[in-house]
């Protein structure tokens, strides 16, 4: 399964990982979070940040 | 040894894309700092591996986190390396973008700085609503306050669990909707590139602001957010490291191949004045391109 970083652009293969788990680029370093698996899709993983109370 | 610097966390698709024109016109770059690496502050002693520091001959910001690019610019302004950023807004906060841009008077929202919650809600009863408050660091995002619940709840939420820096903002009035909003990449005083989800045109009195803009704030690179509203175009926010990568070109140029002949303008060696025949020089011809006052990029 092939997937591309949304940060920098970069095209890796991507195997054995379950939705919702992190990875990391292999290029640029950033954390991913695999969004879904068939097909593969990697979406920047969420910053700790605030949530406004919501 | 690198010739330009990309200063950024990580080589996103823009800095890939930077490299490459910089690289298309013939200049190494590398990004910056190298990575687990101490700067120097101050003159250059031998570093204690023995190995010298790589310093680049110009730096370009592109870091998405400002308080680590001031202190890594103001680094290299004392090693005496020039860079090329957003001027205020690469050095500043949005009180001092605000600050700047209201001084030479280009049209702006009406704008209130509120140190508490108290004084953010006095704002917005005063402004009306909708509004928006703009967190001072020019990274987060804007908090649109479309009612008086949300501006209650988001005000009262900044101040509790944000402490100081929570409590502070800039409030504006309205709350531009995307379709009223452009971008106007602005690149050695020259609106390059633009996006937008406007159905219509662009005008030239927009991009103009654009240009005023970036000058207003000494800004070699930044993106203009404009909003159009009933009485004009005003200028909404900027942002001193913009994405680009969906930007398209007013010019022939794409914005990192603009980008890469700013920094080779920088990069061209300081032509000697030629004293001319005449007995009397003409001094008004000098060519000032290439010399260190061009490089100057603090604010």
């Amino acid at each position: 399964m092939n997937v591309t970083c949304p940060e920098c652009g970069a095209e890796w293969e991507l195997s054995g990982v379950e939705q919702g788990e992190i990875v990391t680029c292999p290029d640029c370093g950033v954390d991913l979070e695999v969004l879904t698996t068939n097909p593969a899709t990697v979406g920047l993983a969420p910053e700790e940040g605030e949530d406004w109370g919501e | 040894m690198a010739t330009v610097g990309v200063l950024c966390a990580r080589g996103r698709v823009e800095e890939k894309a930077l490299m490459a024109a910089l690289a298309e016109a013939g200049i190494v770059s590398a990004l910056f700092p190298p990575t687990d690496e101490p700067l120097p502050v101050g003159p250059l002693f031998p570093m204690a591996s023995g190995r010298s520091f790589p310093v680049p001959q110009i730096v370009v910001d592109r870091h998405p986190d400002r308080q680590i690019a001031r202190a890594v610019l103001a680094t290299c302004r004392a090693l005496d390396v020039p860079g090329l950023c957003a001027g205020i807004a690469a050095a500043g906060d949005r009180l001092d973008v605000a600050s700047a841009l209201a001084a030479k008077g280009l049209p702006r929202p009406e704008t209130a700085l509120c140190t508490s919650e108290n004084a953010g809600l006095a704002a917005v009863a005063a402004m009306g609503l909708p509004a928006t408050v703009l967190p001072l660091d020019l990274k987060s995002q804007p908090i649109d306050l479309p009612d008086i619940d949300t501006a209650e709840a988001v005000l009262e939420h900044r101040s509790v669990l944000g402490g100081s820096e929570g409590s502070l903002g800039l409030v504006q009035a309205g709350t531009p909707p995307p379709e009223n909003v452009v971008t106007i990449f602005v690149i050695d005083g020259v609106a390059t590139a633009l996006e937008t989800s406007m159905a219509m045109g662009v005008s030239v009195e927009v991009l103009r602001l654009a240009e005023q803009t970036a000058r207003a704030l000494f800004a070699d690179v930044i993106a203009v957010v404009i909003a159009l509203t009933p009485s004009g175009p005003i200028v909404w926010d900027v942002r001193p490291v913009p994405e680009f990568r969906h930007a398209q070109a007013l010019t022939e140029l794409s914005v990192p191949q603009a980008i890469a002949q700013a920094v080779q303008h920088r990069l061209e060696p300081v032509s000697a004045p030629r004293l001319p025949s005449d007995s009397t020089p003409d001094w008004t011809n000098l060519v000032t391109q290439g010399t260190r006052r061009d490089l100057v990029i603090s604010a």
